[in-house]
């Protein structure tokens, strides 16, 4: 999980073009912390997608989903053993 | 004509002509003057009511209204009352790039409504999806390129009008239709031959910003309204500049603009006439009791009316052998509302849904649709969605007087009033190839 997660930190830094080091973003509030809304979350997770080659299905997308990077990276873990499982 | 003469058609949705030929005079579109200078225009004319569904459809099926059954975003007619989003799969006929008779073509689309969701294709879709994705674009890997370039598409619904500042929510608008027109560009530069785009920040500013307009030319500058316009020309300006000699430069709207003074709720004139029964809890909250209902007003944008048929609706009052003389009581009924804001009859007509559009999907459309006498008053609409894309704040609607104008190698007949279906023959001429006979419209370059 904790690699999930560091992944996810480097993909919304690329994703998002943000100035700061994947290691100062928190686990949680990230929608206040990093000025999330709906055009840059679809950017986001659309790079997600690509990187752990999932799909994230449209009745998944939410605020809730991206807030917490434990609740994300445990979704994305979910996708993929579902992806490996088909 | 030779086989190689390829499209960039740019639809500036909502683009009125009135404002169009003000500010090309006053110099302030440089690139739709070009246009019209170095080509030709005319008027474009809207199918029924104008609406940005049926008018798209038409585009990418080159079949009225009547025939591929879209007049809305969201169906008119559903068993439980709740009308349904449309999409792509909603049309009776296929999008262009499906009729064999243009097999060969590649076609770029970009922002179309109808073309949700994206299939697999000879060439390129980003889509118009009426819900948060991460599919609205083929290939796949489209949108991931398109964000290479710093264009990645930002779709409508992800940027939703809620009341916010103008300031926090115009330039979103703005930036969309800018990345929409690059990307039209760039797929040009791989080598579509057909590309399509809609600029939809003419339309949504309009509904909402109109009223700047009001306040008199010397505030021109400072609108939301003439900043899509704006955005607009940029973007014919780039296609113009990008677009070789074999290259026809193809601009038009299938919708124009003009103000609203108010929606009229055609429910409440039903109910007076004792054609809609409402029920009131006790909290105050009313609904429609539909058992006791003859006819309510259709999804908003169709400026329709529907009888509550029996065997279409879950709870339809009205037997199929008296659908036609009850339609044409509640079409009397309408017909004598007066508009209590100016005194006058409410309806200039009000009128058969066959009589309106013509072909084998008309049944898909209202049972009634109703022409405004003053086009500054009109119908509410079902409000399950107006509410959500807050309608009644809007100070204009759609109208159906629009234009069309192109610069290229081929020549149009000047001043030629089209529908939107006799854009998508001259689509098809452009190229050289012949108009399949399957096709009603006329190409204006004939």
């Amino acid at each position: 999980m904790a690699d999930i997660k560091g992944r996810l930190r480097q993909v919304l830094v690329e994703s998002l073009d943000l100035r700061r080091e994947p290691d100062t973003i928190p686990d949680t509030n990230l929608v206040a912390e990093l000025g999330l809304d709906s055009i840059n979350t679809i950017e986001f997770l659309i790079w997600v997608e690509s990187e752990f080659g999932i799909e994230i299905a449209d009745e998944d997308l939410s605020v809730d989903l991206i807030d917490d990077l434990s609740r994300l990276a445990a979704y994305v873990e979910q996708r993929s053993q579902q992806t490996v499982a088909n | 004509m030779a086989s190689k003469s390829r499209v960039i058609a740019i639809i500036t949705e909502g683009a009125t002509p009135q404002l169009l030929d003000r500010w090309t005079a006053e110099g302030r579109l440089p690139n739709f003057a070009r246009l019209l200078t170095e080509g030709t225009r005319g008027d474009l004319v809207a199918d029924g009511v104008p609406y940005e569904p049926p008018g798209l459809v038409s585009l990418l099926t080159g079949q009225p209204p009547g025939e591929h059954g879209v007049f809305s975003y969201w169906s008119c007619h559903t068993p439980e009352y709740r009308p349904r989003v449309e999409n792509g799969e909603s049309s009776r006929h296929p999008l262009l790039w499906r009729l064999p008779d243009l097999k060969g073509v590649r076609f770029a689309s970009v922002g179309l409504f109808g073309t949700h969701p994206p299939a697999p294709m000879d060439g390129w879709v980003v889509s118009y999806p009426m819900q948060l994705t991460l599919r609205a674009c083929y290939p796949p890997g489209l949108h991931r390129e398109l964000a290479g370039h710093g264009i990645a598409p930002t779709h409508d619904t992800a940027i939703w009008w809620h009341g916010q500042a103008k300031e926090s929510f115009v330039p979103d608008v703005l930036e969309a239709d800018r990345r929409r027109g690059a990307a039209a560009l760039l797929l040009y530069g791989k080598g579509a031959d057909v590309v399509l785009v809609n600029l939809t920040s003419i339309d949504r500013l309009s509904h909402i910003y109109w009223q700047e307009l009001e306040l008199g030319p010397e505030h021109t500058a400072d609108s939301a309204v003439f900043a899509a316009y704006q955005t607009a020309d940029r973007v014919i300006g780039d296609a113009l500049d990008r677009a070789d000699e074999q290259t026809t430069v193809l601009a038009f709207s299938e919708i124009g603009f003009g103000p609203l003074r108010s929606y009229c709720a055609v429910n409440d004139d039903l109910a007076d006439a004792g054609l809609l029964v409402r029920n009131t809890d006790g909290a105050g909250n009313t609904t429609v009791d539909w058992s006791a209902t003859t006819a309510f007003e259709a999804v908003q944008g169709t400026h329709g009316v529907n009888i509550n048929l029996r065997g279409r609706y879950q709870q339809g009052t009205v037997a199929p052998q008296d659908y036609h003389k009850v339609r044409a009581d509640v079409a009397e009924q309408l017909a004598a509302v007066i508009n209590p804001r100016t005194g006058r009859p409410m309806f200039a007509a009000v009128s058969p849904s066959e009589e309106i559009y013509q072909g084998a999907a008309v049944t898909e459309a209202p049972d009634l649709i109703l022409e405004p006498a003053d086009w500054r008053y009109l119908p509410l609409g079902d409000q399950t969605w107006a509410k959500k894309v807050h309608r009644t704040w809007q100070s204009a609607w759609h109208r159906r007087e629009s234009y069309w104008a192109l610069a290229g190698p081929a020549t149009a007949r000047a001043n030629a009033v089209a529908a939107p279906v006799d854009i998508t023959a001259t689509l098809v001429h452009l190229l050289g190839r012949d108009v399949p006979a399957t096709l009603p419209g006329k190409p204006l370059t004939a």
